[in-house]
């Protein structure tokens, strides 16, 4: 994903001439004070419930509102445009009063939160197809089952071939914990695909190997293949979780900053006339 | 495995619905999940593999392919499935999770609304969720037990009231103001519960421009905002804003702003005639005269310590008196001079009754009588030509009018003369004019004029104030600023011209030109008191120094100036002296022009903004309630 591809271009575009626009206007000697914080507070509302509606439109993903991708280029230029209609709007980076102060808080931790995700989209987007094998995240449960499913197969299958229970016994003791569920979640998602994990299978198949006899080690082949699967996909386990999981920054608190930007509103028009 | 993102096959995978507010337990405890998965409500949908459908008699196993096809088992006898598990516990998805986060930041932050509103009391430094941030300095001591009410008329209304409030503007308006253009802004009404104004509150500059028809009313809202901060200054203006009407773009003081009149700041009139010019160049560099001179330069005579607007100049006494106080008092005032007569029409022996004195012998009718001669050779006086109204030069017109003065001078002293002034002069109190006047005297010099002869008054002569003497009543005033003398100029000045007499008008500009002489006239008060008026109309005598109405919405104040550029070339670096082509209003100054003030007010130098020298109000001032308020 690139942050700025050829066909979002001519809305970053319009995005631009409107904040430039906005700012000349702002400037402009025919505004009085109170009509420019009124009509920026208004336009800044707006922009605001626009930027909201595009957790609405995944929702209602049956109704033709248009391409994902554009709605959500329309997102990023709409909260670049409100940043700095904000800044106009406020007069300065941080504002005088409790709840202006609190709005603003608000606001600047949605952008902050919303910046971050963003980045997370672009860096691991990037990542997912260089580690491949991707995996819809809701299907990593029946996946990690079915790989254990197979690991414990193969642990079977090698004590009816040796008739001893070396290998049985070793992976309940440490390998039964790597296949239980993902593991070494931030070397996934952040490190060298899962390097860390990696190199902790690598070494407990290696101390197992030393008791084991030739009938066993040679399941312990495929215990060690099953490893190497189970790791691709926690990598892609941990990358598509923080994927997801930045919304659950950014919504709520732009459903607290919506709301008390409301309440600014009403006190506004109830008191600042 | 499933076999990766590309897999999806109905009889071999699962159809994910990640929207859905529900997730199989198995799968949340990673373990394989059932392909049914929960139900819309949260029910464990995997508990039967199948549903077994009746054919005929029997149960038929529907047991999905993917899930290895019909059971061995098969339904039961009552249909149900025969392959039945154990149920999970279904757990809510990431998008349910998300949701109620967000239901709970608005719960949160309504409650934190709601459980604050009510700390209505801000000086008590309670947070509330009505605070929009400490008033400035200069309001932050008003709010008093009204609290926001005192500028917020929606508060402490209810409900209802916020409700009117907000959808408009002109709800809740202060008592009296419910009408006109103030109606439409409830702020700017409010504020003017406190500020008063020299115009309408509402119209730019507090002015009616009557060239400017279009433009609109104004409110305080749009150049002043509150709560900004105990520091912020809410009556400073930004450049843009002055030009929002100002549409001259003045954005450098120096190139930009119209260039000031050419006698700024003098072109208006000046009370105190005082060439500046010529006496630093031609009197003050004088050596015979450096003892007289004011030291100091321009401070020896203005007042530095005041400050403002303008430097006054100190008292005469301690200016001008030392060179000036001598001429001053050189010229008397002459109120009547007896004149040269054509007849003598007042008999002996009517001085003689009237008068007590012995009559005089009575003439040899051997002899001729001898002819008339007049003791006085000086035609009548134009003061008294004035009061008497008659021809001064014209002996034939004055002669009686003169002697029938005189007669009755003779019975009542100076009450004649009083009568005719206060015939004559309409303005000016009579007590003022002849203070200290012995009536006495008077009667004594009539009764001894009226006999043709000069009267000489007993004792010491040089005494000020009213005296006779030979032929004159005459005022000598002791010192600058006498009041008998100031009385008599003001009177004489403030005296309308006749427009239906031209003898009168003309006796009257000659009285006024005598009186108000520079050169001759008494006191020679006009040499430095600007006298104004138009022609023909009534005088006035500027005898205070005056300051000349400022230019509308401007302002300069001395002190800073005189902080900033030294005792030693304070005034003469704006206030040059000129020559006698460039002298404005007699001042001997130059007018000061733009440059002078732009070489300092300037980009990059001292500030040059519109409110340097420009203030928007025109008469602000603070009504009385404000002050019974903060009582």
């Amino acid at each position: 994903m690139r942050a700025v591809n050829r066909s979002s271009l001519p809305v970053w575009i319009v995005t631009s001439i409107a904040a430039v626009g906005i700012v000349y206007w702002h400037a402009s000697p025919k505004l009085a004070y109170a009509d420019r914080d009124f009509t920026t507070g208004y336009v800044l509302l707006g922009l605001m419930v626009f930027l909201a509606l595009y957790n609405g439109r995944k929702k209602l993903s049956m109704l033709p509102l248009g391409k994902a991708s554009t709605w959500l280029t329309l997102h990023l230029a709409g909260g670049v445009l409100a940043l700095v209609i904000f800044r106009l709007h406020v007069g300065s980076l941080w504002p005088i009063g409790l709840m202006h102060r609190a709005l603003a808080a608000l606001f600047y931790a949605v952008c902050i939160s919303g910046v971050i995700g963003y980045g997370l989209q672009l860096w691991l987007s990037r990542r997912l197809a260089q580690a491949g094998n991707e995996i819809i995240f809701e299907r990593i449960p029946a996946e990690i089952a079915a790989i254990r499913a197979q690991a414990e197969k193969a642990v079977l299958k090698a004590a009816e071939d040796s008739g001893n229970d070396t290998l049985g016994r070793d992976y309940l003791q440490s390998l039964a914990w790597y296949f239980a569920q993902p593991r070494f979640f931030w070397s996934c998602a952040m490190g060298g695909f899962g390097r860390r994990s990696e190199n902790w299978l690598q070494r407990n198949l290696h101390t197992i190997g030393r008791y084991l006899s030739e009938a066993e080690r040679a399941h312990l082949d495929e215990l060690s293949r099953l490893g190497a699967e189970k790791r691709r996909v926690d990598v892609q386990y941990a990358m598509q979780s923080l994927l997801k999981r930045w919304t659950m920054f950014h919504v709520p608190l732009a459903a607290a900053m919506l709301t008390l930007a409301v309440w600014h509103l009403i006190l506004v028009q109830v008191f600042a006339q | 495995m499933s076999g990766g993102i590309n897999s999806f096959r109905h009889d071999q995978t699962g159809y994910e619905r990640p929207t859905l507010g529900w997730k199989c337990g198995r799968s949340a405890n990673w373990n394989m999940p059932c392909k049914h998965g929960p139900s819309a409500g949260g029910v464990c949908g995997g508990q039967n593999a199948c549903a077994p459908v009746r054919s005929g008699e029997a149960w038929q196993c529907r047991r999905p392919a993917a899930d290895g096809g019909p059971c061995a088992t098969g339904p039961g006898a009552d249909g149900s499935c025969g392959s039945r598990r154990p149920p999970c516990v279904p757990r809510r998805t990431l998008a349910v999770w998300r949701g109620r986060l967000s239901i709970l930041a608005i719960g949160a932050v309504l409650a934190l609304v709601a459980l604050l509103a009510h700390r209505t009391d801000r000086t008590s430094g309670a947070p509330t969720s009505l605070d929009p941030g400490p008033l400035s300095s200069a309001h932050s001591h008003f709010a008093g037990t009204a609290l926001c009410a005192t500028c917020h008329t929606a508060f402490g209304h209810g409900t209802t009231g916020w409700w009117q409030a907000f959808w408009s503007p002109a709800a809740l308006m202060p008592a009296g103001k419910q009408d006109g253009d103030i109606a439409a802004h409830r702020l700017s009404a409010a504020c003017t519960e406190c500020h008063s104004f020299g115009g309408h509150e509402l119209q730019p500059h507090n002015r009616i421009f009557e060239k400017r028809a279009d433009l609109g009313p104004t409110d305080c809202l749009m150049c002043h905002t509150e709560h900004k901060g105990q520091l912020s200054q809410i009556t400073t203006l930004s450049q843009t804003q002055c030009q929002t009407c100002h549409t001259r773009a003045i954005k450098d003081f120096a190139t930009d702003h119209p260039p000031f009149p050419a006698k700024f700041p003098y072109d208006h009139t000046q009370a105190i005639t005082f060439d500046h010019a010529n006496h630093f160049n031609k009197y003050f560099s004088n050596p015979q005269m450096k003892d007289q001179v004011p030291p100091g330069g321009c401070v020896g005579c203005h007042v530095v310590g005041d400050g403002g607007r303008a430097l006054q100049p100190a008292k005469f006494e301690t200016t001008c008196a030392n060179c000036h106080a001598d001429s001053i008092t050189k010229k008397d005032f002459i109120l009547f001079r007896w004149p040269q007569l054509d007849d003598d029409i007042i008999k002996p022996d009517e001085i003689a009754k009237a008068c007590g004195t012995p009559l005089p012998p009575p003439p040899d009718p051997s002899k001729p009588e001898p002819a008339f001669s007049a003791v006085s050779s000086d035609p009548l006086n134009l003061i008294s030509a004035y009061l008497l109204n008659v021809s001064a030069n014209k002996s034939a017109e004055y002669d009686k009018p003169v002697q029938d003065l005189a007669r009755a001078m003779m019975k009542d002293g100076a009450d004649p003369l009083v009568d005719a002034v206060k015939d004559r002069l309409s303005a000016g109190k009579v007590e003022n004019l002849f203070a200290g006047l012995d009536g006495e005297q008077v009667r004594q010099a009539a009764c001894i004029w009226a006999g043709n002869q000069e009267y000489s008054q007993p004792g010491q002569t040089s005494v000020a104030g009213w005296r006779a003497d030979d032929l004159d009543l005459r005022y000598t005033h002791p010192s600058h600023a006498d009041p008998v003398l100031k009385a008599w100029i003001e009177a004489i000045a403030a005296q309308p011209v006749p427009t239906n007499d031209d003898a009168a008008a003309a006796r009257l500009i000659r009285a006024r030109r005598e009186m108000l002489s520079y050169t001759d006239g008494p006191g020679q008060c006009t040499k430095c008191h600007a006298v104004s008026g138009a022609r023909g109309g009534p005088l006035t005598v500027s005898w205070q120094v005056q300051l000349g109405t400022p230019p509308a919405q401007t302002h300069f104040d001395h002190r800073p100036h005189l902080d900033l550029l030294g005792p030693e070339k304070t005034c003469t670096s704006c206030h040059r002296l000129a020559d006698s082509v460039l002298s404005v209003e007699n001042t001997g100054l130059k007018g000061i022009a733009l440059s002078t003030c732009a070489e300092c007010h300037a980009a990059g130098k001292v500030r040059d903004n519109c409110q340097t020298c420009h203030v928007y109000h025109q008469g602000h001032a603070f009504r009385k309630r404000m002050m019974q308020d903060a009582m």
